[in-house]
């Protein structure tokens, strides 16, 4: 009776497991629970879905106008908040088969055009808030032909290498300024028994595009050939020495001991504790995603280029934005320009980005802030700032398939060369499914 | 026996009906994309045009498909042969009469009703880098912390070790229910003529339940070398493609816009299945007759 009674007992747990366990799919919870703040609202509104990284979507700003918009119309946002490392993979398969969101947030970049933006969403170019868009944003939200591909929406940062300036002046350190004095700064970093710099390999992808804007943005040429298929990373001197300088840098113990497996949710742990003294990251960073009441704040955190063998002088990126983009062929497309047009209203993109640290992506924002970071390191920003050009312009470019071969050399399966075979080979693949000229 | 005066021929017909229309004209149309050029922005079917074996040339010569191809031969082997032997030690053990063996059947079962993302997610934080359980232990005994995902060794290890752990309950409760049905005279008499306990196992009980370990086996290896969940919510196929399998290698190509060449991928998968179907099946023929 008694075994039968713990049998019964163990049953019960299992089932209570399991409810447990099926609470909430981890892609719909911040819909559910933007569902029960909306309760203030009539509740006799439409539901429309938003689509977009769980990371981006849960930064303040869109938080906060997401809850606006739904207590201001009654109207629902469904949430499906996609994990950031899979994003595309995910993204582009739920497209494939048909399931598409009634607004999709996403960066106006090469990953985009696999998600056929011509037959799925709207050209927005006539919409009021235009002409309220800075030349930059606007620029950055534009197709080839001048489109309008959806509204920018997020924090216009500039990306750099941040050092912990606290803990320089500790070891006696400056920031560098020539690719040879930002070896050495590594090579002190790792002998005082830091990490010199926070790479944290799994899953954060764009810091070699830091690397790879100078190579195509200087010579403007290089970017033409490799877009029609004359010639190959393998052609270009500047694309290996990059390489090479980064597998130095993991074998001399630059990254730290477990760069391979660290990812977006170490970051800020690593800085935070003083472990590594550098980052490659936005300023915006430290205001939405760095975790306060470590040993160190943003407060000790400063500016200098990004460094990795392909420019001497260093490099900054421009500001990159996510675009919130109207599904031209939903059935609720209206109530879809209306939350746009509610986002793209200055009092409501004021309050959204009341103290957030970006440029002004609108001619009318002016609750944002400048981070003291970029604006200490201005002169340096402005000599040394390019364009987003590696993602956005090379044809089949991915993040995620350059972060592979770039860790494939990493863990010792292919060398300099084999590494930069495997970025062709996927950008062409790429290329070619695209249907781009010459491949 | 004639098994043909038995079962009528026409009583095929329905089930061969039911297998045409339900599988082999989907999955028939599923395949010929393979042999297109259909992808993100070639997405609907005026657009998508026939290009004869251009992506199975090119998938064959892809330099993630033998890494893809060797895992997925690693994680179906390893964890057929461990979970079987588990499966089959635990059901030896639990159909003794021992104290709490109810209780434990319950236990060793949990882990097959979990969702593999659960599981998943559970071994990701065991072997987590920073502060995963292994790590903290090795710690206890003054080792230095392993990049458990970092390498593609340990990484099919961590999978592995996972799918192994999530599978064996059920293995256990098939190997069980075999033991179960072999009747007690069998195993009485065995004894009654001087056998030992091992004997009796390994001339009576396993040549009885031969056909239930062949199920267990075939099961653990369809779905090893389907094994897609685990490692894409443990690694997604990395560090660079090191632990991918062809499940996570189609997905990835559909990710990336390049859905042809996901179906090829998914063309020459379900090619070497077939093969290994037959292969199987004339060794279990085999392997039942000798016992």
């Amino acid at each position: 009776m008694k075994k039968r009674l713990l049998t019964m007992l163990l049953a019960g747990i299992v089932v209570l497991t399991m409810f447990g366990c099926g609470s909430k799919s981890p892609t719909q919870q911040s819909g559910d629970d933007s569902a029960d703040d909306s309760a203030a609202g009539s509740g006799s509104g439409e539901t429309i879905t938003l689509m977009g990284n769980a990371a981006d979507l849960a930064k303040p700003y869109m938080t906060g106008i997401i809850e606006a918009y739904e207590k201001s119309s009654g109207n629902k946002l469904d949430i499906v908040a996609i994990e950031q490392a899979n994003f595309d993979t995910i993204a582009t398969s739920k497209f494939a088969t048909g399931d598409i969101p009634d607004v999709f947030m996403h960066f106006n970049n090469s990953s985009l055009s696999n998600y056929n933006v011509a037959d799925n969403f709207m050209y927005m170019n006539d919409q009021e808030w235009v002409s309220d868009l800075t030349e930059g944003s606007k620029a950055y939200s534009q197709d080839s032909e001048g489109n309008i591909l959806g509204l920018p929406y997020w924090e216009s940062s500039v990306s750099g290498c941040f050092y912990n300036k606290t803990l320089f002046d500790e070891l006696g350190l400056k920031p560098a300024t020539s690719q040879a004095e930002f070896d050495e700064l590594c090579q002190k970093l790792t002998d005082a028994g830091h990490t010199a710099i926070c790479w944290p390999a799994n899953g954060c992808n764009w810091m070699y595009q830091f690397g790879l804007d100078p190579v195509f943005a200087d010579k403007p040429e290089l970017l033409e050939q490799i877009n029609s298929n004359k010639i190959k990373y393998a052609d270009i001197p500047e694309v290996a020495d990059m390489l090479e300088w980064l597998g130095n840098a993991a074998e001399k113990g630059w990254f730290g001991p477990s760069y391979l497996t660290d990812g977006w949710d170490d970051m800020s742990t690593i800085m935070g504790t003083g472990e590594a003294g550098m980052i490659l990251i936005w300023d915006t960073w430290f205001y939405t995603d760095f975790d306060e009441g470590m040993d160190y704040t943003k407060e000790d955190f400063a500016l200098m280029p990004v460094f990795m063998n392909t420019a001497d002088k260093g490099t900054y990126e421009g500001g990159n934005l996510n675009m919130l983009m109207a599904n031209k062929n939903s059935d609720k497309l209206e109530t879809v320009l209306d939350f746009i047009n509610f986002c793209a209203t200055p009092e409501n993109y004021n309050n959204a980005f009341k103290d957030i640290a970006t440029v002004s992506v609108f001619n009318g924002q002016n609750t944002n802030i400048q981070s003291t970071m970029v604006t200490d390191a201005m002169d340096s920003v402005n000599e040394n700032q390019r364009t987003s050009t590696a993602e956005p312009k090379i044809i089949g470019y991915t993040q995620n398939e350059t972060g592979s071969a770039i860790t494939e050399m990493f863990i010792g399966n292919v060398d300099v060369k084999g590494a930069i075979d495997l970025m062709d080979e996927a950008r062409i693949a790429s290329a070619t499914a695209l249907g781009a000229e010459g491949f | 026996m004639n098994r043909d005066k038995v079962y009528p021929k026409y009583m095929v017909f329905v089930p061969l009906i039911i297998f045409i229309i339900f599988f082999l004209i989907p999955s028939t149309i599923g395949y010929l994309y393979a042999f297109t050029d259909w992808s993100a922005t070639r997405s609907s079917f005026d657009a998508i045009s026939f290009v004869g074996l251009k992506n199975l040339g090119e998938m064959i010569q892809n330099s993630k498909i033998p890494t893809a191809l060797v895992n997925t031969f690693i994680y179906a082997i390893v964890k057929t042969v461990i979970v079987t032997v588990l499966g089959l030690v635990l059901a030896y053990i639990l159909n003794r009469k021992i104290r709490s063996r109810n209780a434990l059947r319950v236990v060793y079962f949990i882990p097959a009703v979990l969702s593999p993302l659960v599981v998943g997610l559970i071994f990701s934080a065991v072997f987590q880098t920073r502060g995963g359980t292994v790590n903290q232990i090795m710690d206890l005994f003054g080792q230095a912390p392993v990049q458990w995902f970092g390498s593609r060794w340990t990484g099919v290890f961590a999978i592995s070790f996972a799918e192994v752990w999530r599978n064996v309950g059920y293995a256990m409760v098939i190997s069980l229910a075999g033991m179960q049905s072999v009747s007690s005279d069998y195993l009485e008499a065995a004894r009654i003529d001087g056998a030992s306990e091992k004997q009796v196992y390994f001339n009576v009980t396993l040549p009885l339940i031969a056909p239930t370990v062949s199920v267990n086996i075939l099961f653990s290896l369809i779905y090893g070398l389907k094994m897609f969940d685990l490692i894409y919510v443990m690694t997604n196929g990395g560090p660079g493609s090191s632990t991918e399998s062809f499940g996570t290698l189609m997905m990835n190509e559909m990710g990336a816009g390049r859905y042809a060449a996901s179906v090829s991928v998914n063309l020459i998968f379900t090619i070497i299945l077939i093969g290994i179907a037959i292969l199987y099946k004339k060794l279990s023929e085999r392997w039942e007759r000798a016992i």
